[in-house]
């Protein structure tokens, strides 16, 4: 589904230049379940950043579906966005104004999608994270984990093919946090194909495929599958 | 009618009440400001040009020294000879200056109304005024030959019972006694009736023409102003017959009547109340210097130096356009000053509203919303400040507009001139807003996401 080649970021920092990715070469599959784990720094969010077009590579090159979406106008990038990813983020990022059921139709409201048919999407996703009793309440008057699942329905709104999150139980006590693991193994058994930044080798261990950063290189990738870890120079196409 | 981004918009704005309120005074007063300028200085310019365009400021007024000293014109003055009179006859001067088109006379004059209030008045007056001393004068109760000539109630009854005639309700009116040429000069027509033969003008009549606001005041209710021709008016001196309605549209004759002018000169010397002004009008302005210029000569051959007093009122009205022009620049770049320094505070304030915004602009791009429907949904809320503001704006503009033309003595002018005000400097705050959002959208949404 998705193929990254030899991708590099650099920060200009004006006299310091840093390398967040190092040509890191990269395949996904339509159904995975990956976990992307290193130090900090070691450019875990740089990768999902990339990944979610939320910014560009400096170099290499980014396919989607064969589709070459490394340079493409901002229209275009906004379009792939709302279609085709997913995001969850460590701190919900939820819009304190909007209630519950309209911040998981806001995504919708970009594809065009009707008033009506988004309000009853909406209300059905929220209704599938066990959320149908918290529809019209705002963010602050509800819990974190009960946020992480608004953003969880949020970012299935417009049936996307890949999930982003980045430390998606970072924020929670460890019994919400495993309520909302439980949520994506759901969705990823459902078919849907989940990237997830985490530091939690517990967490990572129950994805099907763990990737190991260090200081923007691809260092290691953990295959549920092979159960076995294979050690990939930085660089190499890893494809499971 | 809002989408769940313009929801966030607009549920922000009213949760920051006090500095929407701000922001939206900010942008009132910045735009009822340069409203109020744009729209003095249209107005003072329409106001200016309307009175240069006018048939007076196109005329040359030749004067005696007393007669100068009446006009509301200013001129220079000069000593004179008591003894100086001018007459129509003095007209036939405009023979020598080539340029000029016409040559009338149009000295102002008063009516005093007859009716039951005048009446009463000089009943009083007459039991105020002291008695005759014992020994002077005629037998108790009769008439003083000193005093002034009285009309009593009886007169007026007598008069109210003749339907020729109409007791007009107002204590007076104000006119022109008139030569030939002055309704050609100013281009006036009769709406009804007709306006003075030549004969009216050679034999003495008390024919009279009346503006058309002065015959709609005196029109009796439920008559049309046309049923004034033919009406006598009584006055003090007597009883004026309406000949017809003079169509005073954009003039300034709408409440003053036309009397036919008559030379008052009586043997050549100066009576009070006989002078006359000369007027000679040009077509085209720039030629009124010369004009001026050859009359005086003309004149002052003819009767001496220093007797006549010739002016150019187009001269001093231009004087007073350049000071008023002068006036409204200043003001003008005041307040276009304040609109700047409420702009650039408005541009901040946005700015600071969006950089707090930052993080979620990050969200909101990353799902699905492209720069420009973030430009969009910003630009609509500075157009939302920027709209309300300019109402607000509008509506000080034009108290204040009102005050500003009052004090230049150009009131009357169309509020109108507001509304293009309002635009522009609407239009200049609306820019200064989408700077800084423009500026704002050109981060990456990972970048702005780890914003505060």
């Amino acid at each position: 589904m998705i193929t990254l080649s030899t991708i590099g970021k650099q920060y200009d920092l004006g006299t310091v230049k840093i390398d967040a990715l190092k040509n890191l070469s990269l395949t996904i599959d339509r159904g995975e379940y990956i976990a992307v784990m290193g130090p900090s720094g070691s450019g875990k969010s740089t990768l999902l950043h990339i990944l979610g077009i939320l910014d560009t590579a400096s170099s290499g090159r980014y396919l989607l579906e064969d589709y070459d979406i490394t340079n493409l106008p901002d229209r275009e990038q906004a379009r792939i966005r709302n279609k085709h990813f997913g995001f969850i983020f460590q701190s919900f990022n939820l819009f304190p104004e909007l209630s519950a059921l309209e911040n998981v139709m806001l995504p919708m409201s970009y594809a065009g999608i009707a008033y009506s048919k988004r309000k009853d999407r909406a209300a059905a996703l929220l209704e599938d994270v066990g959320l149908q009793h918290r529809m019209h309440h705002l963010p602050t008057m509800m819990s974190g984990g009960e946020q992480q699942r608004v953003a969880i329905a949020r970012a299935l709104s417009n049936d996307p093919d890949l999930i982003l999150a980045d430390e998606p139980t970072g924020n929670l006590p460890s019994d919400k946090g495993e309520e909302i693991l439980t949520l994506l193994e759901s969705l990823n058994q459902r078919g849907v194909t989940i990237v997830m930044v985490t530091h939690n080798d517990a967490q990572a261990e129950r994805a099907r495929r763990t990737i190991h950063l260090k200081d923007g290189s691809l260092l290691e990738q953990d295959s549920l599958q092979g159960g076995q870890s294979n050690l990939q120079a930085s660089g190499e196409a890893i494809h499971v | 009618m809002f989408n769940e981004s313009g929801k966030i918009m607009l549920r922000r704005s009213v949760g920051r009440l006090l500095e929407t309120g701000l922001l939206v005074l900010a942008v009132a007063l910045g735009v009822g400001a340069a409203a109020a300028g744009i729209s003095l200085l249209a107005g003072i310019r329409n106001y200016s040009n309307d009175l240069l365009s006018s048939p007076e400021y196109r005329e040359i007024v030749v004067s005696t020294h007393g007669n100068s000293e009446d006009m509301e014109d200013p001129v220079s003055q000069k000593p004179v000879r008591e003894t100086t009179v001018l007459t129509s006859e003095d007209l036939a001067a405009a023979r020598v200056v080539p340029e000029i088109s016409y040559a009338y006379i149009a000295n102002r004059r008063m009516l005093h109304f007859i009716n039951e209030a005048s009446v009463a008045r000089e009943e009083e007056m007459r039991q105020n005024m002291p008695a005759p001393p014992e020994g002077e004068g005629g037998e108790p109760g009769e008439t003083d030959p000193f005093r002034p000539l009285m009309y009593g109630s009886e007169d007026l009854a007598e008069a109210s019972t003749d339907e020729t005639i109409l007791i007009v309700e107002l204590e007076e009116a104000r006119g022109y006694a008139v030569s030939s040429d002055f309704f050609t000069a100013l281009g006036l027509q009769a709406k009804a009736g007709s306006l003075f033969t030549e004969e009216d003008y050679k034999n003495p009549t008390n024919d009279i023409l009346l503006g058309a606001d002065l015959a709609e005041m005196i029109t009796p209710e439920g008559k049309n102003c046309e049923d004034l021709i033919g009406k006598k008016l009584l006055a003090r001196d007597g009883y004026f017959t309406v000949t017809g309605i003079i169509d005073t549209d954009n003039t300034s004759y709408g409440d003053s009547f036309f009397s036919p002018y008559r030379d008052g000169s009586f043997g050549g010397f100066r009576m009070p109340g006989m002078d006359t002004a000369l007027r000679f009008s040009v077509d085209d302005p720039k030629q009124l210097e010369e004009t001026a210029f050859l009359l005086s000569d003309w004149f002052t051959s003819l009767y001496g130096e220093g007797q006549i007093t010739v002016s150019n009122p187009r001269a001093e009205a231009e004087q007073l356009v350049a000071r008023n022009t002068g006036i409204g620049v200043l003001i003008l770049f005041l307040s276009l000053t304040g609109l700047f320094i409420a702009a650039v505070n408005v541009s901040n304030m946005l700015m600071s509203r969006a950089l707090r915004m930052k993080k979620h602009v990050g969200i909101l791009m990353a799902l699905g919303a492209s720069r420009k429907k973030i430009m969009v949904l910003f630009s609509g809320e500075a157009a939302l400040i920027t709209g309300a503001g300019s109402l607000l704006g509008a509506l000080l503009a034009i108290p204040l507009s009102r005050t500003m033309q009052g004090a230049l003595d150009v009131a009357g002018v169309s509020l109108l001139y507001i509304l293009p005000g309002v635009l522009a400097a609407a239009g200049l705050t609306m820019l200064f807003s989408l700077l800084p959002i423009r500026r704002h959208t050109g981060t990456a949404p990972a970048e702005a996401m780890h914003s505060a």
